[in-house]
């Protein structure tokens, strides 16, 4: 019987420690551990039902705060373990260690559970950082990596769109070019004067080729600016704005009679009218339409001379091929006075004269169908047109009237710039004359010798004296004048 | 008119002139050298004040300046600007490896 007690008290106490364990984590049960051997402490030269009541009433303390159901039925039992307790005081708890299922483990006479021992390797896991565990929590790392993969991939392809584009551009306008022109392509870094035959790649979206060997032709330029489809946002962009891919074929001409004409599409005409520097100073009117010239509606024209010059340049040749190719055709600018475009900087005070080119600029609007790569081929009537006009154009002779007039719109345009940049060549003259006077009063303070001091001294007397009689003189005569 | 040109209309008497090119013009295409300084900005706010986003946005503002850029110009000022955007999310994910905290 006394064994069978015994066995019950290890028992519950094994039966105590579990169920703690399963509602507390490891302080908690440590808290107990800390309490139950302060009571230890507490009551050591107590009875042992004492520390038994005390142990019990800690459970109960426990429980109630943690669990409501539970401690009614612990009190219940402790009151009755009690009872069994108070029975047998005079057993020794130590004579009970080792039992099976017995996990406490007697530490520097304090008792130390044995699970929690084990538990110590654990604790290590436990000390890993929340944020390692699981990847999920990366989602936004995972999606930041992923847009700059698609980026990426976005960029390789567009790059070899852009690539297969101007190669094929190339492809079908070489032949022309080679009969055209001596030289077709040149690598400004090679010293050798020979045809690459190739585009020269400015960006991932521009491409040039330079073409130089004929007659009163200074040489051609033709750039490729193509969509940026090698970049993401510019092609999300592309998208809500659709921009066509354009082809700027400029001729440098080395004779030019004086002429400013261009024509061209609505949207391109007004325009280049507002950004063109030429256009603005010499074609003050308001564009025209060209039903004069059998030019399609959709077209406009601006000319400094309207008499003879578009007649001439307007010619059926051209304009059939302009009225066959509208879809692809932008703008035409002629001009002996080309110098780009305006410079956004209005407020500067002093304008340099632009410098001119004499050129010939064709914009053909690239419409991109991979589906029918023909439309490339359509362009080269338009690059034949282009040189058409250009050997045609050293021909043409103004008449008297349009060359006067020509030449007086020149001159008056010499003449703004001028007074525009006068005030400024004043300013300068008279800063160059102000130094000029104290790098001679310099002179004469630093010099050792009084006489050549004296001298010097005498002479900027006279010359201010000189100023000075000067401006006398020329008050009178505008007095007289007046009078 | 026959548009197709023929050797006579070549002319014998022509000048090659070489090609020059122009200059690069930074009003021309703003975009590489605006991303460019932007990826810089983000690099070192990243950097410095240890923000996640802004180390993020700096690589990507690097890599829309790299693929806008003109073959002309030096391929080091792209590249070291990437280096440093892709250093300065390598430094905050080292000082503090928690995930980036979203607004929402």
């Amino acid at each position: 019987f006394l064994f069978f007690t015994c066995l019950l008290i290890a028992l519950r106490k094994v039966f105590m420690f579990a169920y703690a364990k399963q509602f507390y984590k490891y302080d908690h049960t440590s808290l107990f551990r800390n309490i139950e051997d302060n009571e230890f402490a507490e009551f050591e030269d107590f009875d042992d039902t004492e520390k038994q009541t005390t142990i019990n009433n800690g459970f109960v303390e426990f429980e109630a705060e943690q669990v409501e159901e539970k401690p009614t039925n612990e009190v219940e039992d402790v009151v009755v373990e009690t009872e069994e307790d108070e029975e047998f005081e005079s057993l020794d708890p130590d004579e009970f260690e080792g039992l099976p299922g017995d996990d406490t483990i007697w530490e520097n006479d304090k008792k130390v559970d044995k699970n929690i021992k084990k538990k110590k390797p654990e604790l290590k896991i436990a000390d890993v950082p929340l944020h390692l565990r699981s990847w999920d929590k990366y989602y936004v790392e995972i999606l930041m990596a992923l847009g700059i993969f698609v980026y990426l991939i976005n960029f390789f392809i567009g790059k070899a769109k852009n690539n297969t584009l101007a190669s094929s551009w190339l492809s079908h306008h070489l032949d022309f070019l080679h009969k055209s022109f001596a030289l077709v392509g040149d690598d400004p870094q090679n010293k050798k004067i020979e045809s690459t035959n190739e585009l020269q790649k400015e960006s991932e979206h521009v491409y040039t080729l330079w073409c130089s060997g004929r007659q009163c032709c200074e040489g051609m330029l033709v750039e490729l600016k193509l969509l940026k489809r090698q970049d993401l946002i510019s092609v999300i962009a592309h998208q809500m704005k659709p921009i066509n891919d354009q082809v700027t074929i400029s001729v440098k001409m080395t004779t030019l009679p004086s002429l400013v004409f261009c024509v061209g599409i609505k949207k391109s005409i007004t325009n280049l009218h507002k950004t063109m520097q030429d256009l603005c100073l010499y074609c003050a009117d308001k564009a025209k339409m060209g039903e004069k010239y059998n030019l399609p509606l959709s077209m406009l024209m601006l000319s400094e001379l309207y008499g003879d010059v578009p007649a001439f340049i307007l010619d059926s040749t051209v304009v059939r091929v302009l009225k066959d190719h509208q879809n692809l055709f932008d703008s035409l600018h002629i001009s002996d006075q080309y110098s780009g475009a305006k410079p956004l900087d209005q407020n500067d005070d002093a304008p340099a004269i632009p410098e001119t080119v004499k050129q010939i600029t064709l914009v053909i609007n690239y419409f991109i169908v991979p589906e029918k790569p023909s439309e490339i081929g359509e362009m080269v009537p338009l690059l034949k047109m282009l040189i058409y006009l250009s050997d045609k154009l050293k021909k043409l002779r103004l008449s008297r009237d349009s060359q006067i007039k020509a030449d007086k719109h020149r001159a008056d345009v010499a003449d703004r710039y001028l007074k525009q940049t006068h005030a400024q060549r004043q300013e300068a003259a008279q800063q160059k004359k102000e130094e000029k006077a104290r790098a001679l009063k310099e002179r004469m303070m630093n010099e050792e010798d009084p006489e050549k001091q004296r001298r010097l001294d005498e002479m900027i007397q006279r010359k201010e004296q000189n100023k000075k009689n000067k401006k006398m003189m020329k008050g009178r005569q505008y007095k007289v004048k007046a009078m | 008119m026959d548009l197709t040109p023929n050797d006579e209309l070549k002319g014998r008497n022509y000048a090659i002139v070489r090609y020059k090119p122009k200059a690069a013009n930074a009003s021309d295409d703003p975009v590489p050298d605006y991303m460019n300084l932007l990826a810089m900005i983000f690099s070192m706010c990243g950097l410095m004040l240890k923000i996640k986003w802004c180390a993020w946005c700096a690589v990507f503002c690097s890599l829309i300046s790299f693929a806008n850029s003109r073959s002309s110009e030096d391929s080091r000022q792209v590249l070291s600007s990437f280096m440093l955007s892709v250093s300065a999310v390598v430094m905050t994910y080292l000082q503090n490896p928690a995930p980036m905290v979203t607004p929402w």
